[in-house]
């Protein structure tokens, strides 16, 4: 068994390891990990550049240990076994980013909406200190989906966002930020609206994880 | 490389599936160092690891003793002081989940029973 965590086996080699595994010779799992833990993990980093490393870890080892106790699993007649367990590490990756992007979207919302009932509508703020709190878990929450929104986005939009953050209200303040207080006021609102349109659907899709790894 | 594994071999304490669980729980309750564990195995340190990664033989199957030489023989580990030491850590991961075998042993146990009759059928995959 070629064991250098830099190549991979050869065909027969696989075949006989994957063989082990189902006749549950105990050492087999122990040759699976040394085999193809360090493949797996560099393939997955490489090809999921915005995912943390450990995450990457985290689903290259639970491919192994799929496989580990559940041999049966792989067909050697359509794939080789690191073609599988490539795929296989892929699918648990991103299923783990889909939870904790699910895990992401529930806290922007819950901040959110915590933010906008902890003001009233003339966007005076009723208790200080919650607020300044509400805020801060809204930013901490935001955190994880803001390089997303912010991508490709003008100064002008930028501040808006900004102010949406902070929980603006007032459209003389957007359209101070967007440069457009020279305009009517109908005109304004039509400009800060759309503006803010799509600065929401901009966070929408992050929080949701629509823009998911390769 | 050898992080990832030992990393991996970590994470599998929880897991009675591996060799890792009934070797901790038995590290653990003799308050043994990574030292002292490799000496009571009579083996080096850096096959701890390996042997770690192993899948844990059932205790109560005609196979344990089988599967315990193999290992024991594939990473230089004294066989008896192994058999020993996965048997009472096998015990106290029984007792500290209540006395029965929790679900993910009987699992894993029950595919083993499917794969050796399919062996004694003479199947491969």
């Amino acid at each position: 068994m070629n064991e250098s965590p830099g190549s991979l086996p050869s065909r027969d080699d696989e075949l006989a390891l994957h063989r082990r595994l189902f006749k549950g010779d105990p050492t087999a799992p122990s040759d699976l990990a040394a085999t193809y833990l360090g493949h797996l993990i560099g393939w997955l980093t490489s090809r999921n550049r915005r995912c943390d490393e450990h995450s990457c870890i985290t689903a290259a080892e639970d491919a192994l240990l799929s496989l580990a106790k559940q041999p049966q699993t792989y067909d050697p007649t359509r794939q080789s076994l690191a073609a599988y367990l490539r795929m296989s590490a892929q699918g648990d990756l991103r299923n783990a980013l889909r939870s904790e992007q699910r895990h992401h979207q529930n806290r922007v919302a819950e901040s959110v909406e915590q933010l906008t009932l902890a003001r009233n509508k003339d966007g005076r703020d009723d208790h200080p200190a919650r607020i300044l709190e509400i805020e801060e878990e809204t930013a901490k929450a935001m955190g994880h989906v803001l390089p997303g929104v912010c991508e490709g986005l003008s100064e002008p939009e930028r501040r808006v966002l900004d102010l949406i953050l902070t929980g603006q209200r007032k459209t003389a303040v957007f359209a101070e930020a967007l440069g457009i207080s020279h305009l009517p006021v109908h005109d304004q609102r039509a400009d800060v609206k759309r503006v803010k349109d799509k600065l929401k659907k901009r966070i929408e899709r992050e929080a949701s994880g629509d823009a998911e790894p390769s | 490389m050898q992080n990832h594994l030992e990393n991996m071999a970590r994470r599998l304490e929880a897991d009675p599936f591996f060799l890792a669980c009934p070797l901790g729980l038995y590290q653990k309750s003799e308050g043994l160092s990574e030292e002292a564990l490799a000496a009571r195995l009579q083996c080096s340190r850096e096959a701890l690891m390996p042997v770690r990664l192993c899948r844990a033989p059932a205790c109560e199957e005609e196979s344990f003793h089988d599967d315990i030489e193999r290992i024991a023989a594939r990473f230089s580990v004294n066989a008896d002081a192994l058999a020993e030491a996965v048997r009472q850590g096998q015990a106290l991961f029984h007792m500290a989940s209540g006395g029965k075998r929790s679900a993910t042993l009987l699992a894993a146990r029950d595919g083993d029973s499917e794969r050796v009759a399919d062996q004694r059928k003479g199947e491969s995959p």
